[in-house]
């Protein structure tokens, strides 16, 4: 969870990633945002986030995001 | 809960057609001839005491000073005119004159049979004048509506067979703020026509001597076919009412289509058995001779009296009336002395305030 | 029908009425019968094209599906299988989805390009290649004509085949049910454009009457129609005077009138139609996405495109900023970048990039033209540069002690946005993409303050009145109140529903006879002749 936090706090110095529930739903990230992260990400843990996996529920929280990547880690 | 919704709907819309109607007024366009007040004028006479109605375009409302036969032998004949008033608009007019009143005598202006429909602005000009007049939300209007889209329509293929704003004006006048001459003021106040329906005009004082043409019995001219139409649908109109009818071809100067046009309703009326009276001969100045009009005194342009040609026309025509048919004495009746007495002293004073204007222009 | 005409309100009206009394089962078709009755009176050629893509596109949808269902169906009858085997199959299906994925947007998008005369761009040029050569050959142009709101429901089609490709929701069975989320009437005309799962899925739902929709619909649609006929409407002859190829008057300032004409126009037009739409489903208790977010209180570019045609930017995001931005060259080619040059430069690569390919579609789907295509090309340059330099300007406004909280800095910013987009503006409306260049020029050099305070009184003679240019004034500052109530968080119906009563009707009432008496509409007269006339 640091791990992720770490990364999001690079991209977005101005956001507590902590509490925010709704990053996606109260447009705080815009989509230059989401494209950095998800580029991140991918870099971070190695794997591989399609266009599909782009819904708003799994990046409307840190800990969503977290959940995303295990899913798919766990896929393979 | 529910019905209080719907009676709040309910209420909302009477709320906004009220408003939209004192809109419609505010915004109605205003005319310098009053065409709109000489016809609500006569809607709001008392009910059944107007004896004949006067039915024209403005070789009636130049000519027939009402107030004055009213003053010498107390008939009421009420000039409803509308500056060229459509034909084909005629019969929608008199439903509205059977609406209010109930007269013995309908005299119908023959000169607006002489028109021809050739431009579609004029068929359109002309024919809101009627519309506009009339009253807003009657049956009637909409009819007459439906029928002058009908009417340009068939005769200009370009022209919507469908337009709104012959239903409601306001789609069309919604602008008129924008006029330089708009104010709001004009379309406030009274709607009461203090001249009994005679128009007097800019021109009323002025004289213009007139060349007089001569006058061919000979040729026929067909009427335009809309006119036709029209004619056989006001003779039929008329002829379900017990009413008697006068076609009267008030004193002019007409040109070749007027004559020929002239002379083939003459026809017309004489094959249905209706009545007429011109005042025509083949050298235009005699026949004149009978009502005294004089051509260098009594006319402002070729087809119109000035005020002097009037009175003379008044004085004539109110005699010939009296002496033919049964109109009433009505001056001592108090409910038609409201709408008739001290009218003709109005007009009279217009005018004497009208030639003081000229005169002291002139030196 | 247009949206802003009566006789759409009545056949809104009727459809509402039967839409309400039938059996909520059918709610549904209510609705199919009434777009396609709409639809058709705007001709009966236009709605061979919407048939013919509703049905290629729901046979594609379905036959996506089909691959789908098999796949799940072989891997239920094969028992004990392992994770290999199960991954190599879906690699297969993904496969066959993916062609048919692909040909139906393309297919798509070749409809919308030859109807919409994109191909006679390249035809043209084809042409001018051989006259350059003095060959006396010449391809004919295609001029088809174009029915109503193609490019919508092209991209509303496209949506559904790319989410049912993905995954998103299953294909729709039904036919009748597919046919009215393409052919759905308010939206039909100039969008908001959406997504199946969202407003496909409301469009079958039965819908109970709600009072609260009804009167919040109809208010929406009155608003519409004080946008488009008061403000849009009225200033249009000025757009048409400034615009037309006849105009030499460069003269800065006389440009910047036109301008700002067009601007609130467009905004008025388009905004305003789309609340008419949006205030007409909400009365059919349905949602369709806003689509027009006060756009002049947009402090950037980036903030303006989210403001403004949203559906179409949501869109773009979906279905092709976000695919090219994850494909695998561009995701390749910012590793790369990052490993050299650091994740700053890792992220402006693609960032950089991906906005010339959107602006570039936007541009096209606006009308294949030097003039939009330079267009699109001016926002993608605007907008890659603000996220290039955006550190670079973080730290000049630091460095000038510009305090970035206050008024004065987000009034700074709405105006340059607003003078950035007035340059956008110029290059579309302009006759000619020569002509936008002299315009442009012109604003920057020459500059009359008597013609725009209306003091030599010229501004009155650009087909709209001193009168009427005051209408419009008032009727743009009410826009702006509003607009300014709305940033500031509220909901303006949601208010207006908790004042009394009669301030509240006082207020409905008299945006009706705004409307009505100031809205440009109906048959001009010519006042003058009703008055004057032979006899």
């Amino acid at each position: 969870m640091d791990r992720i936090l770490e990364i999001l706090s690079s991209i977005r110095a101005d956001i507590d990633f902590e509490k925010e529930e709704k990053l996606i739903d109260d447009g705080i990230l815009d989509s230059f945002d989401i494209v950095s992260i998800v580029a991140e990400l991918c870099a971070e843990y190695d794997v591989t986030i399609t266009v599909d996996m782009l819904e708003p529920e799994n990046f409307n929280s840190a800990a969503a995001m977290l959940a995303l990547v295990e899913s798919i880690l766990d896929e393979d | 809960m529910k019905l209080k919704r719907i009676l709040g709907c309910v209420a909302f819309i009477l709320i906004a057609c009220v408003m939209m109607t004192v809109l419609c007024d505010l915004l109605e366009l205003s005319n310098t001839s009053n065409f709109d007040k000489r016809y609500e004028t006569f809607r709001n006479l008392e009910k059944d005491t107007v004896d004949a109605v006067f039915l024209g375009t403005s070789g009636v409302d130049r000519y027939w000073i009402a107030p004055k036969a009213y003053e010498e032998y107390g008939m009421t004949v009420y000039p409803l005119a509308i500056e060229s008033m459509p034909t084909w608009l005629m019969t929608n007019v008199l439903k509205d004159v059977f609406r209010y009143q109930d007269p013995k005598l309908i005299m119908i202006d023959a000169r607006s049979f002489g028109q021809s429909n050739v431009k579609k602005e004029n068929m359109e000009i002309f024919a809101r004048r009627v519309l506009d007049s009339m009253e807003m939300f009657s049956l009637n209007r909409i009819e007459a509506g439906f029928k002058t889209m009908r009417v340009i329509h068939e005769t200009f293929e370009d022209a919507p067979a469908f337009d709104i704003s012959y239903l409601l004006s306001f789609v069309k006048y919604h602008d008129s703020w924008k006029d330089d001459d708009y104010k709001i003021t004009n379309n406030l106040g009274s709607k009461e026509h203090e001249y009994g329906g005679f128009y007097i005009t800019g021109n009323s004082t002025k004289i213009q001597p007139q060349e007089v043409r001569p006058y061919d019995f000979d040729l026929y001219t067909p009427l335009d076919p809309v006119t036709e139409e029209s004619l056989y649908e006001i003779l039929d109109f008329l002829e379900d009412k017990d009413v008697e009818v006068l076609f009267v071809d008030t004193p002019q100067l007409k040109d070749d289509q007027e004559v020929g046009r002239g002379n083939t309703l003459y026809k017309i009326l004489e094959e249905r058995g209706v009545d007429y009276i011109h005042f025509l001969s083949e050298d235009q100045s005699e026949s004149l001779h009978v009502i005294d009009l004089d051509y260098n005194r009594d006319f402002y342009d070729a087809p119109h009296v000035n005020y002097y040609g009037a009175e003379k026309f008044t004085d004539y025509f109110a005699e010939y009336l009296d002496e033919n048919y049964d109109l009433p004495d009505r001056r001592a009746d108090d409910s038609v002395k409201k709408d008739w007495d001290g009218r003709y002293d109005a007009i009279l004073d217009k005018i004497k305030a009208d030639e003081k204007k000229k005169n002291s222009a002139n030196k | 029908m247009a949206l802003n005409s009566l006789s759409f309100l009545a056949f809104l009206a009727v459809v509402v009425l039967v839409y309400y009394i039938v059996p909520k089962k059918i709610q549904w078709a209510v609705l199919l019968v009434a777009s396609y009755g709409f639809y058709l009176s705007s001709g009966f050629d236009h709605v061979v094209y919407i048939i013919a893509t509703t049905l290629f596109t729901y046979g594609a949808g379905r036959l996506m599906q089909h691959f789908r269902d098999k796949q799940k169906l072989e891997i239920a009858q094969m028992g004990e299988v392992t994770k290999e085997q199960k991954r190599e199959l879906k690699k297969v299906v993904a496969k066959k989805v993916r062609t048919v994925q692909v040909v139906t947007v393309l297919v798509n998008l070749l409809v919308l390009a030859v109807v919409k005369k994109y191909v006679n761009f390249f035809i043209g040029g084809v042409n001018d290649v051989f006259s350059l050569f003095h060959w006396d050959a010449s391809l004919p142009m295609i001029n088809l004509i174009v029915p109503l709101g193609l490019s919508y429901y092209t991209f509303n089609t496209i949506g559904y085949i790319i989410d049912v490709g993905r995954g998103k929701h299953p294909a729709e069975k039904h036919i009748g049910k597919y046919a009215l989320f393409v052919s759905f009437f308010p939206s039909i005309v100039q969008g908001p454009l959406f997504r199946f799962g969202d407003v496909g899925m409301q469009l079958q739902q039965p819908h109970k009457f709600d009072f609260k929709n009804l009167t919040f619909g109809a208010q929406l649609i009155m608003w519409g129609f004080f946008k488009k006929l008061v403000i849009a409407d009225r200033v249009a002859p000025i757009v048409q005077h400034v615009f037309s190829p006849g105009f030499t008057d460069y003269n800065g300032s006389q440009i910047f009138f036109g301008v700002l004409a067009y601007s609130f126009q467009i905004y008025g037009d388009f905004s305003g139609g789309t609340d008419i739409t949006r205030g007409a489903a909400q009365i059919l208790g349905i949602e369709l996405p806003v689509n027009f977010e006060r756009p002049f209180f947009a402090n950037s570019m980036a903030d303006f495109w989210h403001r403004w045609h949203a559906s179409l930017g949501a869109w773009m995001r979906e279905f092709v900023f976000f695919p090219v931005m994850l494909c695998k060259p561009v995701t390749a080619l910012s590793k790369k970048v990052r490993m050299k040059f650091g994740p700053h430069a890792g992220k402006i690569v693609p960032s950089v990039a991906a906005p010339f390919v959107v602006f570039f579609l936007i541009g096209i789907w606006h009308g294949l033209t030097w003039q939009y295509i330079t267009n699109g090309l001016y926002n993608a340059i605007l907008i890659s540069s603000s996220v290039a330099f955006a550190p670079l300007f973080e730290k000049m406004t630091k460095k000038l002690h510009i305090n970035t909280e206050t008024f004065s800095w987000r009034l700074f910013q709405i105006l340059r946005t607003f003078g950035l987009l007035c340059i956008s503006r110029t290059i579309v409306k302009a006759p000619g993409i020569k002509e936008a260049f002299r315009m442009i020029k012109a604003m920057f050099t020459s500059f009359d303050p008597d013609f725009l305070l209306g003091f030599d009184g010229e501004i009155y003679t650009y087909g709209v009145d001193e009168k009427s240019l005051w209408v419009v004034f008032f009727a743009i500052m009410l826009l702006l109140v509003v607009g300014v109530l709305q940033e500031n968080g509220m909901k303006i119906r949601e208010t207006l529903s908790k004042q009394n009563l009669i301030f509240r009707w006082s207020l409905l009432l008299g945006l009706l006879a705004v409307i009505l008496v100031f809205g440009a509409y109906g048959p001009a007269y010519d006042a003058s002749a009703f008055i004057y006339g032979r006899f």
